[in-house]
C-alpha cells in the first residue's frame, strides 16, 4: 500500500511537495506520510488527540481539587454548633458522608461528576452546580468585557507602536506595559473607584447595573493582560515588518494598511494568540480580586465566600468547572491556530 | 498600458547624479553616491559589486523603499519614460510600483507571505492596479502568468501554499508575479543567490526570455560576473556607491579597464599565485561612512598612483559606450584630465 502524498503524475511517480516528482521506491524510502491532499484526515486526528488530553488533565483537575479541599479543614465543625455532642458531630459528618475513607469520597466524586451531581452546596442548601451556574454568567460578562479591552487594546497600541517606532503610540505603548506590570489591578480598581466614582462622581463605585458598572471592573481586570499584550504585538509586529514577503509586499505596491494588517498582523498573531490563551486563565482567577473589589456577583465573590464558610462541594464545584472549561478553551485556541497558519493545519 | 508615447530618443529609464545616503549615529553613509546610468526597453543591466557596494540601494531608490528614517535620496532624479519619479507623491509611486516597476527580490523562500496561497498572492498586484474584481478573470490572469513562467500543473498551484514549493518553483512564482501587470522594467535584485546552481540557469533562462518576450528593460543586480555574462547586455561595476566602469557585455569582458574590474574578473577566471592561492583583492571594501576625497578604491589598488588618493577621478569615455572613473585607465588610454564629458550618459 502506497502511503498517500500530494498526488500522483502520469508516469506514476510520487510527487512530494518542495522535491517535485519522485519513484514510488524513494517515496516509501523516505518513511514520510503525509498527505496533502487529505489534509482532513491529519486535521481529525489531531482535534481528537487533543481532545483525549484535555480529558486526562480534567481527570487530574478532579483529584487536586478534591484533595484542596479535604486539606482545609473539617467542614462539619462549621455546620454545627460549639457545644455540640460527639453523636451530634458524628451525625453530621455521616450525613455529609465525611466519615467515609477518602478514596470512597473521591469515588463518590467522580460518579457525581459523571452524572452531574456535584453535591449540595452546605451554605445554600441547593445543588452546587445550580449556584455555580447562577452566578457563573456575571463572571462569565466581565470576563468577556474584559478580555475584548485587552485584546483590542493590546494589538491596536501594540500594531500602531511597531509601525510608527518611536512616535505617540509607541510612547503610549510603553506607559501602558511599564504601569501594566508594575501597578497592580487591585490597586487600579480601588484608584479607579476613588477617582471617577468618589471624586468625579462619573461611574458607580460597585455592583452590577447597567452598562456603565462594567467599564471599571473590565478594566480593571483588563489591566494586565493588556500591557502584555500590547508588548507582545509590539515585538512580534517588528520581527514580522523585516521580513522579505513585507518587502515583496510592498515592492508590489501593496497599500500601506494591507501590508500591515493582511500581510504582517496575521503572521503576528500566532504569538500573541497564545499569550492571550494563557490569559483566559487570568480572566477568571483575577475575578476573584476584582469582583470582591467591585462587588460583582459573580464567581469570584462566590469562591471566597464558599472557601471562607468551608463549602467544600461548591468550592469543588466552581474550581472543578471553571478549570475545565478553561482546559477546553486552550483547545479551541489550539484549533484556531491551526485555521490561522496553512502550516500548522497541514504538517 | 503604454503612458505618453515615449519618443525614440527618450530612456526607459534615467538615473541621473542619484544620491542616497544613510544618516547614523555615527556619520552619514553615502551608500549611493552620484550614480548615473540609463537603460532602453529591451535592454538588460546588469550591476554588480560586492556587498555593501550600493547595489541594492541603488535599486531601493528606484523604486523609492529606502528604510526612513535613517535613509534618505538627497539628490538626483530617476526619470522613467521622462517622468521623475522622486517628485511623485508616495500614492501616485505606489502606484508604479508593482505595476510599471516590478522586482523579483533576492531569497524565494522568505519572500512569499507563508499565510496565503500563491493565488491569493498573485491576485493582489493585479487587484490594486488593474483594478480587477472578478474572480473569474483573476484566476485566468493569475494561470496565463504562472504558465508564462513554466510552472506546472498551475490549476493546482494557485491553490498551493508556498512552504509546499521548492524554491525554483517559488522563484518562478515572484517572477510571474512581477510581470502580470506588464510592467515596462524588471529589476532583479540577486535573483540567484538563494538558488542551486542548476536552478540558477533555468531561473537566469526564464528571466532572459520574459524580458525579450515582453520586450522589458532590465536590470539585474548581483555580485556573480557568470550571472552577467548569461543575461546582460551592458554592466555596470559599482565600488563604494559610484559606478567605476560601465560597459557593453563583450566589451567589458575583453577589455575590463578599471583596476576593480579586472581584479573581479581574476578572481572570477580563478586565477592562482605562485604559491596556488585563489586570487583575492587584498584589504576590504571602503567603510561609506568615512571616505576620503580621493579613490576609494586606491587603498587597495595595485596601480595606485599619487593623483589617485588626493581626487576623485571623472568619467572617462573609451569608446561610445565604455565609460570608466579610473586616473591609471585614463593614462594608460592616453585620456588627458582636461576635457571629459561630465555624467556618464551611454
Amino acid at each position: 500500500m502506497a502511503p498517500p502524498a500530494l498526488g500522483v503524475d502520469r508516469t506514476h511517480r510520487i510527487l512530494v511537495p518542495a522535491f517535485g516528482a519522485i519513484s514510488r521506491e524513494s517515496w516509501h524510502a523516505t518513511g514520510l506520510r503525509w498527505d496533502v491532499r487529505g489534509c482532513k484526515a491529519p486535521m481529525t486526528t489531531y482535534i481528537m488527540s487533543r481532545l483525549g488530553q484535555a480529558a486526562i488533565t480534567i481527570l487530574g483537575i478532579s483529584l487536586v481539587v478534591f484533595a484542596l479541599a479535604r486539606l482545609s479543614g473539617d467542614a462539619s465543625a462549621l455546620l454545627i454548633p460549639p457545644d455540640a455532642t460527639a453523636d451530634q458531630k458524628a451525625d453530621t459528618r455521616t450525613r455529609l458522608g465525611l466519615d467515609k475513607p477518602l478514596p470512597v469520597q473521591y469515588g463518590i466524586f467522580l460518579k457525581g461528576i459523571a452524572t452531574g451531581d456535584f453535591g449540595k452546596s452546605f451554605r445554600f442548601g441547593e445543588p452546587s452546580l445550580k449556584v455555580f451556574w447562577q452566578r457563573f454568567p456575571n463572571t462569565l460578562q466581565l470576563a468577556a468585557v474584559a478580555a475584548f479591552i485587552a485584546l483590542s487594546g493590546g494589538i491596536l497600541i501594540g500594531v500602531l507602536s511597531a509601525v510608527k517606532a518611536g512616535g505617540l503610540a509607541d510612547r503610549i505603548s510603553s506607559l501602558i506595559a511599564l504601569l501594566g506590570q508594575a501597578v497592580p489591578s487591585f490597586l487600579i480598581g480601588i484608584l479607579m473607584i476613588v477617582f471617577f466614582s468618589v471624586e468625579l462622581g462619573w461611574l458607580p463605585t460597585s455592583g452590577k447595573a447597567g452598562p456603565k458598572t462594567y467599564i471599571m471592573p473590565g478594566i480593571a481586570l483588563a489591566w494586565y493582560s493588556m500591557a502584555a499584550l500590547t508588548r507582545m504585538t509590539k515585538s512580534s509586529m517588528l520581527d514580522v515588518m523585516d521580513t522579505d514577503y513585507i518587502r515583496l509586499a510592498r515592492l508590489k505596491g501593496l497599500p500601506e494598511r494591507t501590508v500591515i494588517w493582511k500581510h504582517a498582523f496575521r503572521n503576528a498573531l500566532v504569538p500573541i494568540l497564545t499569550l492571550f490563551s494563557l490569559q483566559l486563565i487570568f480572566f477568571i482567577s483575577g475575578s476573584v480580586i476584582i469582583e470582591n473589589i467591585f462587588a460583582w456577583p459573580g464567581i469570584g465573590q462566590l469562591t471566597v465566600q464558599a472557601i471562607f464558610s468551608r463549602d467544600y462541594p461548591l468550592v469543588q464545584t466552581i474550581v472543578f468547572v471553571t478549570s475545565s472549561i478553561l482546559v477546553l478553551l486552550n483547545v479551541a485556541v489550539d484549533l484556531l491556530y491551526a485555521f490561522i497558519d496553512p502550516r500548522i493545519r497541514l504538517s | 498600458m503604454s503612458r505618453a508615447p515615449s519618443t525614440q530618443s527618450r530612456h526607459l529609464l534615467e538615473v541621473k547624479d542619484l544620491r542616497t545616503h544613510f544618516f547614523t549615529r555615527n556619520g552619514v553613509a553615502k551608500a549611493v553616491d552620484g550614480v548615473s546610468f540609463s537603460l532602453d526597453r529591451g535592454q538588460t543591466l546588469g550591476l554588480v559589486g560586492e556587498s555593501g557596494s550600493g547595489k541594492t540601494v541603488t535599486l531601493m531608490s528606484i523604486v523609492r523603499l529606502i528604510p526612513k528614517p535613517a535613509g534618505r535620496i538627497v539628490s538626483g532624479e530617476v526619470l522613467l519614460e521622462g517622468r521623475d519619479l522622486l517628485k511623485l507623491s508616495d500614492r501616485d509611486m505606489r502606484e508604479v510600483r508593482g505595476a510599471e516597476i516590478s522586482v523579483v527580490t533576492q531569497d524565494p523562500m522568505t519572500s512569499l507571505n507563508p499565510l496565503y496561497t500563491i493565488g491569493n498572492q498573485m491576485e493582489e498586484p493585479l487587484r490594486y492596479h488593474q483594478h480587477i474584481r472578478s474572480h473569474s478573470e483573476l484566476r485566468s490572469h493569475v494561470l496565463d502568468a504562472l504558465k508564462k513562467v513554466g510552472i506546472p500543473v498551475p490549476e493546482r498551484r494557485m491553490k498551493s501554499y508556498p512552504h509546499q514549493l521548492s524554491g525554483g518553483q517559488r522563484q518562478r512564482i515572484v517572477t510571474a508575479m512581477a510581470i502580470e501587470c506588464q510592467p515596462s522594467l524588471l529589476i532583479a535584485d540577486e535573483p540567484t543567490t538563494a538558488l542551486d546552481v542548476t536552478v540558477q540557469i533555468q531561473i537566469l533562462r526564464l528571466l532572459r526570455e520574459v524580458q525579450k518576450e515582453m520586450n522589458l528593460g532590465m536590470i539585474v543586480v548581483t555580485h556573480d560576473l557568470a550571472v552577467v555574462a548569461r543575461v546582460c547586455d551592458v554592466v555596470a561595476v559599482m565600488y563604494a556607491g559610484r559606478i567605476v566602469e560601465k560597459a557593453p557585455i563583450v566589451e567589458m569582458f575583453e577589455k575590463p579597464s578599471h583596476p576593480y574590474t579586472q581584479a573581479l574578473m581574476k578572481a572570477v577566471e580563478g586565477e592562482r599565485d605562485a604559491t596556488g592561492r585563489l586570487y583575492t583583492i587584498e584589504g576590504q571594501p571602503p567603510d561609506v561612512r568615512r571616505l576620503s576625497p580621493g579613490c576609494p578604491f586606491a587603498p587597495r589598488c595595485p596601480k595606485v598612483m599619487d593623483i589617485c588618493r588626493g581626487e576623485y577621478p571623472p568619467v572617462a569615455s573609451l569608446s561610445s559606450q565604455h565609460t570608466v572613473s579610473c586616473w591609471a585607465a585614463m593614462k594608460e588610454n592616453g585620456i588627458e584630465h582636461i576635457g571629459l564629458a561630465p555624467g556618464v550618459a551611454s
